[in-house]
């Protein structure tokens, strides 16, 4: 491994936040009484006195057997005598036995975390010694307050979290306002209606045609014979049909007409010329016009680009951008039928669901991407099954056929 | 010669990574890095060039900036993923071989991670918290009311509960509740709190139906980070205001039952009957947004007074809610007005049904029993009388009554904008000058009830009648243009491979059409 890569190692960033939680806690643990820690268990019930274990006669003979091999081998034992201790039995409460959990749960966030605490470690002890120590080991270890990167303090977006209600969203609206929410609502139902359609109309036309398979011959072939029925009844209809009929033809032009074609066309040249000049005296006197108007132009242009910019940068911080492949549909205000705006709180009938506001809010504001469904590869997922032919020599003999 | 530059290795290829490589060098899973980029706080980019920054190709990906992920490398929550992962394969293994205890030994050991630093890290002041509430406050509400599942444990559900029963409790004893509007969805609020404007969405108290397109992992990942963001925050406001944190009720009169009666106490405090306990007596006066340069000497009294007025709005009220009534958003209303309320069924309850002093009686149902020293109102009529800032008479909402509109405190008057008619009555009686407001042909509109139908004219413009007509005549010509074009259309559908054939076809007739023809005419000249 190269010097460089080692040298990250030690680069791994000790911030002197992380242990600002187990710093807490033990401050806490340490400032608590012992009654909170500990409970003592002033609820436990003796059960009933029970009497000494009934021995079955197997159990008394081991025990006997045992005791023979004891001190009490010569002395007769009598099975009476021997008392077996048994302890009364308690009952724990369950509600005295908590989770280790749980109670350091609830201490963790009793404190402030922006509290402003500006004073370093160092200066926080009082011994001077320790003071010196900590300095040097946070200098040596380089453990500093790490800074986000300046990538990271990215702003997804400007639009307002919660956004504020239309006034036609009221339960119990006015007129004006319903109706003009209730359009709305209507023309966006449209729009996906007509998108519908659309999609409907260049789908390709199912089986209507109940002819036949030759059917496309027979076409093919009525055309022809009824281009021979036409031409055979060309001459009897008077009117023709010929839509596209060729103009007729010019006759050759005659010198005459050639010298007067020129002179014409030297004539419009000049005129062309004429008004060329007169055009251009036109314009050295309208200079000072043409130039305020260029300036105008030049300045509108310019203007037109800074308010491109300025709106790219306002559209990055407000529009939904498109973050991977999946399609962004987006809530559906609910609104309420006029048979369902009884005005009545408890009558109102639920639509909308809160949840689906948040989270396509959260799409819309570019804070989670929408990743599509998952890409299908073109691999073929089934075998084919290869046709082998096999031909066996022995199988060819007289009379076989081999196909 | 020069150093060969390839492409892609500079710019903005160089600056965005793919998710799927993302995932590669960090080496998690996809869950796993969905939660780190939520808790994290990294966003996906896009970036202006798709094809430089894919590296020639224009597929749809999901990109991140480099610098992100490398910041995410560093993150020690990664390390916590993974043992949780080991911690799972452990605990499978232990329980699919029967062994018990030791199951049981990992669960109490399981590993467990603190956000504390995550919220810290991306909310360096208080403020910039404050300003993110909104949408927490959103999400914790809408998981309050959810009921447990896989994706959404239980513990999770009774910590959003909890801490949004906290918040309210705030904003009741620091009376920074400025805006509310109920709406199809749920019921909206805006609150003051410390220069901030946190508006924030409430559901109805209805069961939440099917949903299909949220993904409630991702949520729950959110609800996470933002249940240790608010109990930071809560604790942060209580102590500003001078509250214990957690809450406790104020006249905690059984203090020796305290160990029986936990689950009772904690639901006591969740009513939102009840004050809770302060350690300074004193209330602070009530912040006005003093930023707004418009504003002289005298609007910044007015609207002191105008808060202050608020705070005191229900003081002198008392209020019995009945059964089908939403207690949360009218207890949220009334107590930080200043009023008292009780309802049937109350484990903290301070009055009963029966009591004398009962000011107001909300109710919406018809009307069983009257008792005449109470006055009988719909709901809407504590909404409205908080948006108007003034007790409003309670004739127009008494049950059974058509509800005049619920308008929505939201919306702005701005010079040009119509404004209903309602809410130029309500500034009229205010004594403020609306001629501003008014358009010429408002004045007739005055007259008018709100609820007109509209009718629609019903003589038609046009009318019906007989003329002489004309004798239709056949024009041959448009015909046999018509004859032309559909054999036009016929040739047009031939299919390719039969196209060349009828060409030659047709040309071969013609060939011998124009022979016949000459040869004819031949013999007519002759």
């Amino acid at each position: 491994m190269g010097k460089g890569k080692k040298k990250g190692w030690k680069r791994v960033p000790r911030e002197a936040d992380e242990n600002i939680h187990d710093v807490n806690l033990k401050r806490h643990i340490s400032n608590l009484p012992d009654e909170e820690m500990f409970v003592i268990d002033t609820t436990a019930l003796p059960l009933e006195e029970e009497k000494p274990a009934e021995l079955t006669f197997k159990q008394k003979a081991a025990l006997k057997h045992k005791l023979c091999k004891s001190a009490l081998k010569d002395e007769d034992v009598d099975m009476k005598d021997l008392e077996f201790k048994t302890f009364p039995r308690v009952a724990f409460s369950s509600e005295t036995i908590k989770t280790r959990s749980n109670k350091l749960d609830q201490a963790s966030t009793k404190y402030d975390l922006w509290e402003e605490d500006n004073t370093k470690p160092a200066e926080s002890t009082s011994n001077d010694f320790e003071a010196v120590g900590i300095e040097h080991y946070d200098k040596v270890l380089q453990r500093k307050r790490r800074k986000a990167p300046k990538a990271t303090r990215f702003v997804p977006n400007i639009i307002p979290a919660v956004e504020i209600p239309k006034e036609g969203a009221s339960y119990n609206p006015t007129l004006d306002s319903y109706v003009a929410y209730a359009n709305q609502i209507v023309q966006e139902e449209l729009k996906m209606e007509k998108a519908e359609k659309k999609i409907n109309k260049n789908l390709p036309a199912k089986n209507v045609s109940n002819v036949g398979p030759g059917a496309e011959f027979e076409d093919f072939r009525s055309l022809l014979n009824r281009d021979e029925e036409e031409d055979a009844s060309d001459d009897e209809n008077p009117i023709s049909t010929n839509v596209s009929s060729k103009t007729a033809r010019t006759k050759p032009k005659t010198i005459k007409q050639k010298k007067l074609a020129l002179l014409r066309k030297i004539q419009s040249l000049q005129k062309d010329k004429e008004s060329m000049s007169k055009k251009q005296l036109q314009e050295f006197s309208n200079l000072k016009k043409t130039l305020r108007d260029v300036r105008k132009e030049e300045d509108e242009h310019k203007a037109k680009i800074a308010a491109r910019k300025q709106q790219k940068v306002l559209d990055s911080l407000t529009k939904r951008k498109k973050l991977g492949r999946g399609e962004f549909k987006a809530y559906e205000e609910p609104v309420l039928l006029t048979e369902e705006l009884t005005g009545s709180l408890r009558q109102l009938p639920s639509r909308g669901n809160i949840l689906e506001e948040r989270f396509k809010s959260l799409q819309k504001r570019n804070i989670l991407p929408i990743a599509g469904e998952r890409k299908k590869s073109n691999r073929k997922t089934t075998l084919k099954v290869k046709f082998v032919e096999k031909r066996s020599v022995k199988e060819v003999t007289k009379g076989s056929r081999v196909l | 010669m020069g150093r060969i530059r390839k492409k892609f290795q500079s710019g903005t290829s160089s600056i965005y990574i793919s998710r799927k490589k993302a995932l590669k060098k960090l080496q998690l899973t996809l869950k796993d890095f969905r939660r780190l980029c939520i808790l994290k706080g990294i966003y996906p980019r896009e970036p202006l060039h798709k094809k430089k920054a894919n590296k020639g190709s224009t597929e749809n990906k999901i990109y991140y900036h480099v610098k992100d992920v490398n910041f995410l490398a560093n993150e020690p929550l990664i390390n916590k993923f993974r043992e949780y992962k080991i911690f799972l394969r452990r605990l499978t293994r232990a329980k699919a071989k029967g062994q018990k205890d030791h199951a049981e030994r990992l669960l109490e050991n399981k590993p467990q991670f603190r956000l504390d630093l995550l919220v810290k890290e991306r909310y360096p002041t208080f403020a910039s918290a404050l300003r993110d509430m909104d949408d927490a406050l959103c999400l914790l509400f809408a998981f309050a009311a959810l009921p447990r599942t896989k994706a959404v444990k239980g513990n999770v559900v009774a910590d959003c509960r909890r801490l949004t029963t906290e918040f309210m409790h705030y904003v009741i004893e620091s009376h920074s509740l400025t805006k509310t509007f109920v709406s199809i969805k749920g019921i909206y609020y805006q609150a003051e709190i410390m220069g901030e404007k946190i508006t924030w969405i409430v559901p109805h108290e209805r069961g939440i139906g099917h949903v299909t397109e949220v993904d409630f992992n991702v949520m729950a990942t959110f609800v996470d980070f933002y249940v240790a963001m608010i109990s930071f925050v809560n604790f942060r406001l209580y102590k500003a205001l001078g509250l214990f944190y957690p809450p406790k009720l104020s006249n905690n009169v059984d203090e020796k039952n305290f160990v029986f009666e936990e689950n009772d106490l904690d639901e006591k405090i969740y009513s939102l009957a009840r004050p809770i306990a302060r350690t300074q007596t004193s209330e602070p006066e009530p912040t006005i947004d003093t930023f707004s340069e418009s504003d002289t000497q005298e609007s910044l009294a007015e609207k002191m007074k105008i808060a202050q007025a608020l705070r005191t709005l229900f003081a002198k009220c008392k209020f019995f809610l009945n059964r089908e009534v939403s207690k949360e958003a009218m207890a949220l209303i009334i107590r930080s007005c200043g009023g008292t309320v009780s309802w049937e069924g109350c484990i903290a309850k301070v009055y009963d049904e029966k009591n004398e002093k009962i000011t107001h009686h909300v109710i919406d149902r018809p009307l069983d029993n009257v008792d005449i020293n109470r006055a009988y109102v719909q709901p809407q009529w504590v909404f409205d009388s908080f948006n108007a800032r003034k007790l409003l008479p309670t004739d127009k909402y008494a049950p059974g009554r058509t509800l005049p509109p619920h308008l929505s405190p939201f919306v702005e008057e701005k010079i040009g904008e119509y404004v209903p008619l309602e809410k130029i009555e309500q500034l009229k009686e205010d004594g403020k000058d609306i001629t501003h407001l008014l358009k010429p042909d408002e004045d007739k509109k005055k007259e008018v009830k709100p609820k007109r139908q509209k009718t629609k004219p019903e003589t038609p413009e046009s009318g019906m009648s007989v003329k002489t007509g004309k004798v239709f005549k056949e024009n041959l010509q448009k015909k046999l243009n018509q004859v032309g074009q559909e054999l036009k259309l016929r040739e047009m559908m031939i299919p390719k491979k039969h196209r060349r054939v009828y060409k030659k076809i047709k040309y071969g007739q013609k060939r011998q059409a124009s022979e016949k023809k000459k040869l004819e005419s031949k013999r007519q000249n002759n």
